[in-house]
């Protein structure tokens, strides 16, 4: 498998996060190895083995639908970097063609 | 009889409680035991993050209050417990030891928080660990490393290493932990105390901020395994705010501590080769004799896959966590990176100056290991993996009542030892992974010392919500140990 800068650019873009040429580097050689070290699971026959994505057995439970805590509209927004009245404000979404 | 030099904060949470009970001591008395303590040790074990000073009398004040008045007081009355920092305490600050959430807040605690606060525990500050519980030293927190209070040139082991070097320093009676990979284990082992990872879905999970869904569990820190057996029976049970809570039937730990049979004691042979440092062998061969010549069957037993349980977990592991970190972007709470030029532009530079490094390598390891073309190959991979991993378990508990391993291969290594090879630090979860993959419950306790005085951790795994064996074998072994053990002490 081929794991290139190119490959780090595109893991960042989709992983919201960027990294100067340096850190790059550094990424590409780190994960490089990681992957070097987890291709040890291809030797391993899975063929007919049934994946586990999670451990509970149980079907989802339900509980009844009351109201429990009530939370100010102050104190969820009391964490907000950046609120203007009731909103979170966040940067201009849509490009104006004016 | 007590012993007149001892002093409060040396106690554990059982003999806190019965001794403010019986009125032996206040609450006042006992926080400030603690603070002071903790205050003044904290320079030297940055084990906690933020220590509430005022809240913690205040809240010693309303227990002195409540006792005066004669009102039932809860199982946990004025002992004072720490909260890894990655759990939510309504009004206190919760980093998860990162830059991106250092002002965050949250308005309500988490489950296992409020348990604790309704049985009248002192809520003690919260402790330190690895940035979002990524690592296995605590030396990744935005906080700095946290340093191991038998040698302060030593790493505490992580994630959960504030809670453990709080407990082990006298700073707090007990502390909750969070254990996705070993990171109650690891530290516990690695600080000489006794540390409980319980089955996946005894415990809560709400308000334990992410890291691997699937893996994540909350677990205690405790002087001994009486506490543990008394603490994780507390904050067990099912939680309608935690769809992956367990209804199974929570057992009273604490009353049916004493050893019911000769439990069948079973040695993975994967687990004592190559690699296992050579004092560590020692002390656990030295546990195993012991445990022969007191006529308990051991058997040597096999787990065929262990050696990929590093590999799976790294997957899995980052792969869920590339999608629960995915939350942190700069719009609702936490940090947010100043003057954007778009939202894309606050996503990208808020999480890439919020995030520290080995939290950003295991986004864009779990990212690609979940991105089209490569998700067969890597995460699909990994759970086939771990599936054949829980078999081998299912395998050996057919044999054994019991699995007896070290914690870790070696004993705490120095600050800065591991940190420039990423593989080096993760294999020291060698012996500690497979158990969350397979969600069981585990527990490391002292077993004994290094040439280098340097505590030496023994594991023991159990089948799933067996933990009430687990707590019976160790709370045996402790009795045996206890000699052995006390020869050595803290000096900080």
């Amino acid at each position: 498998m081929k794991f290139d800068i190119q490959t780090v650019e595109r893991i960042a873009e989709l992983s919201r996060l960027e990294f100067d040429a340096q850190e790059k580097e550094i990424l590409l050689q780190d994960l490089s190895k990681i992957l070097h070290y987890v291709e040890k699971l291809e030797a391993v026959d899975v063929e007919k083995i049934q994946p586990t994505y999670n451990i509970i057995e149980s079907e989802c439970f339900f509980r009844e639908d009351q109201i429990s805590v009530h939370l100010s509209n102050d104190s969820l927004f009391k964490n907000a970097p950046e609120v203007q009245e009731h909103f979170v404000q966040v940067p201009q979404m849509i490009a104006s063609h004016e | 009889m007590s012993n007149p030099k001892e002093h409060l904060y040396q106690k554990t949470a059982f003999d806190l409680v019965s001794g403010f009970k019986n009125k032996q001591w206040k609450a006042a008395e006992i926080a400030e035991s603690f603070l002071n303590r903790a205050l003044d040790t904290n320079k030297k074990l940055n084990s906690f993050i933020c220590i509430p000073h005022e809240s913690i009398l205040d809240h010693a004040t309303l227990l002195d209050e409540k006792r005066n008045s004669n009102e039932d007081l809860g199982s946990l009355a004025c002992s004072p417990i720490a909260i890894k920092d990655i759990l939510c305490t309504s009004g206190i600050s919760t980093t998860c030891g990162s830059k991106i959430l250092q002002n965050f807040t949250p308005y309500y605690d988490a489950t296992v928080v409020e348990k604790l606060k309704d049985k009248d525990a002192l809520i003690f500050g919260k402790t330190n660990l690895d940035e979002f519980a990524m690592g296995s030293s605590n030396e990744n927190s935005f906080f700095g490393p946290v340093r191991n209070p038998w040698n302060l040139d030593c790493v505490a082991g992580g994630s959960s290493g504030g809670s453990a070097a709080a407990v082990a320093g006298q700073q707090c009676a007990a502390s909750l932990g969070s254990d996705t990979g070993g990171s109650i284990r690891l530290p516990a082992s690695f600080c000489g105390v006794v540390g409980v990872k319980p089955s996946y879905g005894r415990v809560s999970r709400f308000g334990l901020i992410a890291f691997a869904s699937s893996l994540d569990q909350v677990g205690v820190f405790t002087k001994d395994v009486r506490d543990s057996a008394l603490l994780l029976r507390i904050i067990s049970g099912q939680d309608s705010k935690d769809s992956t809570s367990s209804s199974n039937f929570v057992p009273h730990f604490l009353d049916s501590l004493s050893i019911k049979k000769k439990w069948r004691i079973g040695l993975p042979k994967e687990y004592f080769q190559q690699g296992l440092d050579s004092e560590v062998r020692q002390a656990l061969s030295q546990s195993i004799s012991l445990l022969g010549k007191n006529k308990f069957e051991i058997e040597e037993v096999s787990l065929p896959h262990s050696d990929l349980s590093i590999a799976a977990y790294y997957l899995i592991a980052t792969g869920e966590a590339s999608s629960n970190l995915s939350r942190f972007d700069g719009v609702r709470y936490g940090y947010r990176a100043s003057n954007p030029k778009n939202l894309n532009d606050l996503y990208k530079r808020t999480r890439s100056d919020g995030f520290g490094y080995e939290v950003k390598r295991r986004i864009m390891l779990g990212t690609f290991a979940l991105s089209s073309g490569y998700y067969d190959a890597y995460y699909k991979k990994a759970s086939q993996v771990r599936t054949l991993i829980i078999q081998d378990f299912q395998k050996a508990f057919e044999k054994v009542d019991l699995l007896l391993t070290p914690t870790a291969p070696f004993t705490a290594f120095k600050i800065g030892e591991k940190t420039k090879d990423p593989i080096q630090m993760y294999l020291t979860d060698i012996y500690t992974t497979a158990v969350n993959l397979a969600g069981l419950p585990a527990l490391s306790m002292p077993c004994g010392f290094d040439s280098k005085k340097l505590p030496i951790g023994l594991q023991l795994i159990a089948p799933r919500f067996e933990e009430e064996r687990m707590f019976q074998m160790a709370h045996y072994l402790e009795k045996e140990f206890h000699v052995q053990n006390s020869k050595h002490h803290i000096v900080l």
